[in-house]
């Protein structure tokens, strides 16, 4: 695939205001963005005003890493003529470890990722906060997962008794 | 503070929620279930069937003839027709119609929809055997939990499990029993129809067995079950590989544990009137280890000299007793387990009052004895945890100041809680 050595720039405007701009293959990264881009061509200037300045940096910052992830290898596959199988595996286990990184905030910042990798259409993005999401709900006691997300308890004491008196073993303590 | 908490996470749109719940498992569903009202909605239950046939004691002996119980068991199953019933959970008392019907809809239930956990709870005099046995049939069980409570009108206390038709139970990963009685044989023999097995649990079982055995075995509870025959001296032998975790609180001079190789967890109820050293002897290897008597004076000081050392205990947790015993066991083990990272003491009121009967500060005078004291070489004690219920809270001075006479515990933390 050719590429052009002058790359499109776009930018994107968060709901504060706040404008960044990235190139078109990093843009390219969010369907809805891949979509408007398709639908009109002359577009450089998108306003996203479901997306604050903060979580949109993020979200550039991971498609940022993941295009030049994929561009370098793409560039040692063409350089060697096939990819080589242990540098592929290293690049990618690379790349797990910067998404876990990456991954390291709190439950507020998690959802509003959620929300923009949602909105934005980023799949790896979105792949990416829900497992985490999963990851903390997995292993705790009901008590522990409202703790953890702030989530308030509407339901009546009597209610709660009797969903757990159903199903006792879904609440005993795991080893 | 109060006003920054806000719960984003269930304002998330519902098919990212969705999403989310599709990576847990089905157990992480029921938990999430009881959130909230959002959560409840979002979490649509699974299809469970869940009958207390007590409540419905006073509909089922206006039915007369047998043929009604038959029309009320087809009624109360049709909604289950077209699902794919998940678990079944079912409890009835003694009365001779709910006997009746708990075992036609227990074995339709096993037959027709094959539900990967079953749960039932039945009187100990409960006489449908075909019915509990019929559950070993079932193809996709995963786990099963068989309570036999106490009979309100014919006093029995266990309910003797047959040896059941088994066939291979290939997904069963769980099996709790309570208040059963097992002829020899029958344990193994359900055993080793079910290769995959990782939990057992047996509460309050008369086991007239020999052997427990299982190459993948994880978690063993034998929690106050009589074990071997009163008149004979058979004993039950333990031998399970993998076993990483074993809950004891049974008669250990009839109980023979092989090695262990992977256990890093035990918790040992000890009991005044028997001796432990084969057992203790067989947890040499232990990590983590909780001791734990509903006797305050457990005679387990007489035993010390007797012990093994536990050289790769890496957390030790005591409750009440060791505190009657002048704080012996806990010397004991702060001289012979030279890994020791964690110490837990749980103390309550009573063992408050024991030492108040034996007059004030009984372990500042006796503990540390000088001699003792000199051996206690747990370089890697990084935290000592006191447990104390409230009443107790008053009288902890004596216990501290112990620990910080100790020589070598300068860098343990200490946290009371």
């Amino acid at each position: 695939m050719a590429r052009s050595s002058t790359e499109n720039m776009i930018t994107l405007m968060s709901s504060d205001g706040e404008e960044f701009m990235v190139t078109e293959k990093v843009a390219r990264e969010c369907t809805t963005i891949r979509n408007m881009l398709e639908d009109d061509c002359v577009i450089t200037n998108i306003p996203l005003p479901n997306v604050t300045s903060d979580i949109l940096s993020m979200v550039i910052e991971y498609c940022m890493e993941h295009v030049a992830a994929a561009e370098k290898a793409a560039a040692e596959t063409a350089e060697k003529g096939s990819s080589s199988a242990p540098a592929a595996a290293k690049a990618n286990k690379d790349l797990e470890e910067w998404d876990k990184a990456f991954m390291n905030v709190d439950v507020y910042t998690l959802c509003d990722l959620i929300l923009a990798a949602n909105y934005l259409n980023v799949s790896g993005l979105l792949d990416l906060t829900i497992q985490t999401a999963a990851n903390l709900i997995k292993g705790k006691s009901p008590e522990q997962i409202r703790k953890t997300f702030h989530i308030q308890n509407d339901l009546s004491l009597e209610e709660e008794e009797k969903i757990r008196s159903q199903t006792p073993w879904a609440f005993e303590k795991s080893e | 503070m109060t006003a920054n908490i806000v719960d984003r996470f269930s304002d998330l749109p519902d098919d990212v929620l969705k999403h989310i719940i599709s990576l847990l498992s089905e157990r992480e569903l029921m938990r999430l279930s009881i959130l909230s009202t959002r959560w409840r909605k979002v979490c649509s239950p699974l299809p469970c069937l869940y009958l207390d046939l007590r409540e419905y004691e006073s509909r089922l002996t206006k039915l007369e003839v047998s043929a009604d119980k038959d029309n009320f068991v087809r009624k109360i199953l049709s909604p289950c027709e077209t699902l794919h019933l998940y678990m079944f959970r079912l409890i009835s008392d003694d009365s001779h119609w709910q006997q009746y019907v708990a075992s036609s809809i227990t074995e339709s239930v096993v037959m027709k929809f094959s539900p990967r956990i079953v749960s039932i709870d039945v009187p100990s005099c409960y006489s449908h055997e075909v019915s509990i046995s019929s559950i070993f049939s079932c193809k996709f069980l995963e786990e099963l939990y068989l309570t036999f409570s106490d009979c309100k009108h014919r006093p029995r206390k266990h309910y003797i499990v047959q040896m059941p038709r088994v066939k291979a139970l290939f997904s069963l990963r769980k099996l709790h029993l309570k208040n059963a009685t097992f002829y020899y044989g029958t344990i193994c023999r359900i055993l080793s129809r079910c290769p995959e097995i990782e939990d057992l649990s047996l509460k309050s079982c008369c086991i007239k067995e020999s052997w427990i055995l299982h190459e993948k075995l994880k978690f063993l509870s034998l929690d106050d079950c009589s074990i071997g025959d009163p008149y004979d001296k058979s004993k039950l032998s333990i031998c399970a590989p993998s076993l990483a975790s074993l809950k004891f609180a049974s008669s250990p001079d009839r109980t023979v544990l092989m090695n262990f190789p992977f256990l890093s967890y035990a918790r040992v109820d000890v009991r005044k009137e028997y001796c432990y050293d084969n057992i203790f002897n067989s947890l040499s290897g232990i990590q983590h280890l909780e001791l734990c008597s509903s006797n305050l004076k457990a005679v387990l000081d007489k035993q010390l000299s007797k012990l093994p050392r536990f050289a790769n205990l890496k957390s030790l947790s005591l409750n009440g007793w060791c505190m009657a015993c002048h704080l012996g066991p806990v010397v004991w083990f702060l001289g012979n387990s030279t890994n020791l990272e964690k110490l837990t003491l749980c103390l309550n009121r009573q063992h408050c009052l024991v030492k108040n009967k034996t007059k004030e500060n009984i372990f500042v005078r006796d503990h540390p004895d000088p001699r003792q004291t000199e051996v206690i070489q747990c370089k890697m004690l990084k935290k000592v945890e006191l447990r104390l219920s409230i009443s107790y809270k008053k009288c902890n001075g004596p216990t501290i100041s112990f620990f910080k006479k100790v020589k070598g515990l300068e860098n343990a933390q200490f946290v009371i809680c």
